[in-house]
C-alpha cells in the first residue's frame, strides 16, 4: 500500500510539473529571449543595449480589423524579427520578412497572406499542419492564391501562376464539368467556388494527379499534366475562396444565380487577341483554334496530341456527318449513352465551327498492313494484346470488347464482325471504320484479329439456332406489361430495375450487362438479334441462355423485346406502334 | 524503559522504510498542491487580451518633424516632437476617462471641461491629476515604440 501511495504521489507531482512547464515555459519565450540578446549585440549605444536586454518576453499580437472577420495574429511572438532588417540571414523563426511595400504587418497581419492559425502559439497549431485545420500555412510557391483574394482583377500580372492555372482550367476542359461562380457553369462535377476554403493544396494536388486517389468511383478523367502545370492549377484552385452560400446574403445569392452564364462568353475561353481575330477567320481555321482552346485535346487524340481519355478525332471526317457531330456536341449522351464527355456550355456557333473543322480536316494515312492498322486504329481502346484494355478503356462504357475471348468471338459470324468494324456499334464508342478501311480492308483486319488473338481453337461455333426474323407478338401495351413482369422476375439482377445495366450483380460482371436504355444501340439491332441473344444467351459473357435456363418461349421473348423497345421511345405512354428500326445486321444461322 | 531492545531502537537514527515512504508521499502530494495553487494564481493575470496592444510601433523618427503634436485615435496617445526629443502623452482624461482633444496649446476634455497645458498639467476643471506620459523607446529595427503600460515622469523625452 505504502509503495503504491508513494509511487502515485510522485507521479502526480511529476504530472503537475509537466503541465506547469508546458503552460509557463513556451518556445516563443525562448525565441524572444534569443532575439533580444542577439539584437542587443548588434546595437550600438549602452542605453539601447540595456533597454533591449531588460525586455521580458510577451505575446506579440496584431489585431486585423480592416478585412471582414476580425483576425488575431500572434505569429510575431515567435517570428519577432520579421521587421528587423538585420536578420535576413538568420534561421527561422528569427528571420527578417522580405519587404512587401504597402503591406504593413500592423494593418495586414500574417495569416491574410500565409494562412495558418494566427491565435495559436505553438508551431504545429500556428502553422496549422495538423489534420482538420483547413488552412495550413501555404508554401511560398502557392502564396499567390491569397494575393488574388484582394487583387482580384482578372489577369492581374502580380500572380502569374494563378493566371497560368486559369488558362489550364479552360484548356483542360475543367470548366465543362465544374462550376466556379462567375467563371464557369458545369454541373457534372462538384462546384469549385469554395475549393480553396474547403481543401488543402495537398488534397487538390493529389486529386488532379489521380482523380481516383480519394474517391475510387470518380469519373473525372486523369490529365497528363507536368508537375509545374499541376502546381499552377493547384494555386488557381486554392485561390477559389468565394463566400460560402450559408454566409452570403439572400439578395447576393439570388443575383449570383441570375447572373450564372448559360454559356461562356468567348473572351473567357480565348485570350483577347485571338478572340478579336475570330470574326475574320474561315470556319475551319476557327474550329482548329477552338479545338485547342476549349479543351477537346485534354481528353481526345488528334494527330500527335493525345489526352489519353477520349476517342481519336483524327478520322472523324470519314466516320461521322455534320448531324451526328452537332447532336453529339449538344448532348453527348444522346448518341453514346455511356459517354463521360460533358455537354459543353458553349454557343452553337462554336459547335458549328468545330464540326466544320472536323469534317474538312484531312484524315491521317492508314497503314496497309492489318497488323499496323490494328496498332494505329484499334489498340488505343482494345489494347495491344487485344484484351480490351487499351490506354483509354476505363473511360468507355460499354468497355471495348475483349478480342481474346474465343467463346464470344466464335459465337459471332465473320460477316457480323466485319459489319461491326465497318458500321461501328451505334450508342457506343466503336466508330464506323468502313470508309477508312474499305470492305476488303475491314475483312482483312477481322481475319488478322481472329488469327492473332483468338487462340481457342477447341471452341466450336454455335449451330442450329432457330430464331424468328420478326416478332411473333404484336406491340401492344399488354405485351409490354407482360414483358416487364418477366424482366422484373428474371433480368433485373444484372440489367437493373431501370434496365440501365446497373443491377446489383453488375459490379462483378465483365463485360458489363448491356444498358437497355441505350436507344441508339437498341434501335440498331434487328429483332432476330435481340431474340437470339435472349434465347441462346451471349457466349463469353454472363448473359445466360434465357430460352432454356428460364424456359422462356418465343412468345415470352417477344414480350421482353417489346418491353425493351418501350424503354427506348421518348413518349411517356406506350406507343401504338413499335419504334422504327435502322437495322442492317441479320442473323443467318 | 530499561528494555535493551527499546534502547537500541531509540538510538538507531536511520529512518525506517515505512517512514521514508510516508514522508515521500506527503512531500510529493504537498508539492503537487503547491504547483497547482501557484499556477492558478498565475492564471489570474491574463497574458494577453484582445484589446490594442500596450506596446506599439510608430515608424521611423523622421516621420515626426520638429513641432509635431499628433493625436493617435485608436491608441489614445499624442506624440510630441520638439528640440528635446520625442514623447507620448496620454489622451485619456484623468477625471472620468473621456478622450481629450489635442489643441495647439494643450488638451481640452469635452466631457466636463477639464483643461491641461501642453505638457499635460491640469489648468482647470475637475481632473485630479495631470495626464500621464508614456515610455518611448527605439525598437531594435530603429522605429519608435510606445509602451502605454509604462508611465514615465512628465518631461521625459527620448533623444533622437
Amino acid at each position: 500500500m505504502r509503495y503504491a501511495l508513494a509511487i502515485i504521489s510522485v507521479l502526480v507531482l511529476a504530472l503537475h510539473g509537466i503541465v506547469f512547464y508546458d503552460q509557463f515555459f513556451a518556445k516563443w519565450q525562448d525565441y524572444q529571449d534569443e532575439y533580444y540578446q542577439k539584437a542587443a549585440e548588434l546595437t550600438d549605444g549602452a542605453d539601447l543595449k540595456k533597454d533591449l536586454q531588460s525586455r521580458k518576453p510577451q505575446i506579440e499580437q496584431t489585431i486585423v480589423r480592416g478585412f471582414g472577420e476580425e483576425r488575431v495574429d500572434r505569429c510575431m511572438s515567435c517570428h519577432i524579427a520579421v521587421d528587423d532588417p538585420r536578420f535576413t540571414k538568420a534561421d527561422q523563426p528569427l528571420r527578417t520578412h522580405p519587404p512587401v511595400p504597402g503591406h504593413g504587418f500592423a494593418t495586414f497581419g500574417c495569416t491574410m497572406c500565409h494562412d495558418g492559425n494566427g491565435r495559436a502559439l505553438d508551431q504545429v497549431g500556428a502553422h496549422g499542419t495538423h489534420p482538420h485545420w483547413p488552412w495550413p500555412i501555404l508554401p511560398n510557391w502557392a502564396i499567390e492564391a491569397n494575393c488574388v483574394q484582394c487583387h482580384n482583377e482578372p489577369g492581374w500580372e502580380g500572380a502569374p501562376a494563378v493566371n497560368r492555372g486559369r488558362r489550364l482550367f479552360f484548356e483542360r476542359a475543367c470548366f465543362t464539368c465544374h462550376t466556379i461562380a462567375g467563371l464557369s457553369a458545369g454541373s457534372i462535377g462538384p462546384e469549385l467556388t469554395n475549393e480553396g476554403r474547403n481543401r488543402t493544396i495537398e488534397f487538390v494536388d493529389a486529386k488532379i494527379e489521380n482523380p481516383r486517389a480519394q474517391n475510387p468511383t470518380s469519373t473525372m478523367p486523369r490529365q497528363n499534366l507536368t508537375k509545374e502545370q499541376r502546381s499552377d492549377l493547384v494555386v488557381f484552385l486554392k485561390a477559389q475562396q468565394g463566400q460560402h452560400i450559408s454566409r452570403a446574403p439572400l439578395q447576393a445569392f439570388r443575383a449570383a444565380q441570375a447572373d450564372r452564364p448559360k454559356w461562356l462568353p468567348l473572351e473567357l475561353v480565348l485570350n483577347s487577341e485571338k478572340s478579336a481575330a475570330l470574326g475574320t477567320m474561315p470556319d475551319a481555321e476557327r474550329g482548329a483554334l477552338m479545338l485547342q482552346s476549349v479543351g477537346c485535346l485534354a481528353c481526345h487524340k488528334l494527330d500527335a496530341v493525345d489526352g489519353k481519355v477520349g476517342p481519336d478525332l483524327g478520322y472523324s471526317a470519314s466516320q461521322r456527318d455534320a448531324t451526328w457531330l452537332m447532336t453529339h456536341f449538344n448532348d453527348p449522351k444522346s448518341v453514346v449513352a455511356g459517354s463521360i464527355m460533358p455537354p459543353y456550355p458553349l454557343p452553337e456557333e462554336i459547335f458549328k465551327a468545330l464540326t466544320d473543322y472536323l469534317l474538312v480536316k484531312p484524315v491521317p494515312a492508314v497503314p496497309a498492313d492489318p497488323k499496323e492498322q490494328f496498332a494505329a486504329l484499334c489498340a488505343r481502346c482494345h489494347g495491344e494484346n487485344g484484351n480490351g484494355e487499351g490506354v483509354i478503356y476505363t473511360f468507355l462504357d460499354p468497355r471495348p470488347r475483349d478480342l481474346t475471348k474465343a467463346s464470344f468471338m466464335k459465337s459471332k459470324t465473320r460477316e457480323r464482325l466485319v459489319a461491326s468494324v465497318m458500321n461501328g456499334v451505334p450508342g457506343t464508342s466503336m466508330a464506323p471504320w468502313g470508309r477508312v478501311l474499305g470492305e476488303q480492308g475491314s475483312a482483312a483486319l477481322v481475319d488478322y484479329v481472329l488469327a492473332t488473338y483468338d487462340k481457342g481453337s477447341s471452341v466450336k461455333p454455335p449451330a442450329n439456332r432457330v430464331v424468328p426474323q420478326t416478332n411473333p407478338v404484336a406491340y401492344t401495351p399488354d405485351s409490354v406489361k407482360r414483358g416487364e413482369e418477366i424482366f422484373l422476375n428474371r433480368c433485373w439482377g444484372c440489367h437493373g430495375k431501370k434496365a440501365d445495366g446497373h443491377g446489383p450483380n453488375a459490379v462483378d460482371i465483365h463485360p458489363r450487362p448491356r444498358n437497355l436504355r441505350n436507344t441508339p444501340f437498341v434501335r440498331s439491332l434487328s429483332y432476330a438479334r435481340l431474340h437470339e441473344s435472349i434465347k441462346y444467351g451471349v457466349q463469353g459473357t454472363a448473359m445466360p441462355a434465357a430460352g432454356y435456363d428460364f424456359a422462356l418461349g418465343d412468345k415470352s421473348i417477344g414480350d421482353l423485346v417489346n418491353y425493351i423497345e418501350s424503354l427506348n421511345t421518348k413518349q411517356a405512354a406506350a406507343p401504338a406502334t413499335a419504334p422504327a428500326r435502322t437495322a442492317t445486321t441479320e442473323v443467318t444461322q | 524503559m530499561a528494555n535493551p531492545i527499546d534502547q537500541a531502537m531509540s538510538q538507531d537514527t536511520r529512518v525506517s522504510r515505512r517512514q521514508a515512504l510516508t514522508l515521500t508521499s506527503i512531500a510529493a502530494l504537498l508539492g503537487a498542491n503547491a504547483v497547482v495553487w501557484f499556477s492558478n494564481l498565475l492564471f489570474f493575470k491574463p497574458r494577453v487580451t484582445y484589446g490594442e496592444p500596450s506596446r506599439f510601433r510608430l515608424g521611423k523618427p523622421d516621420a515626426f518633424p520638429l513641432g509635431t503634436r499628433l493625436p493617435l485615435g485608436s491608441q489614445r496617445v499624442t506624440i510630441i516632437r520638439n528640440e528635446a526629443g520625442v514623447a507620448a502623452i496620454s489622451n485619456t482624461c484623468t477625471h472620468l476617462g473621456c478622450v481629450v482633444a489635442t489643441t495647439e496649446i494643450g488638451f481640452d476634455c469635452p466631457c466636463h471641461g477639464s483643461r491641461f497645458d501642453a505638457e499635460g498639467t491640469v489648468l482647470g476643471g475637475p481632473a485630479p491629476r495631470p495626464l500621464p506620459w508614456f515610455k518611448v523607446s527605439l525598437s531594435p529595427n530603429g522605429e519608435l515604440e510606445v509602451d502605454t503600460a509604462t508611465p514615465v515622469p512628465a518631461g521625459t523625452f527620448l533623444k533622437v
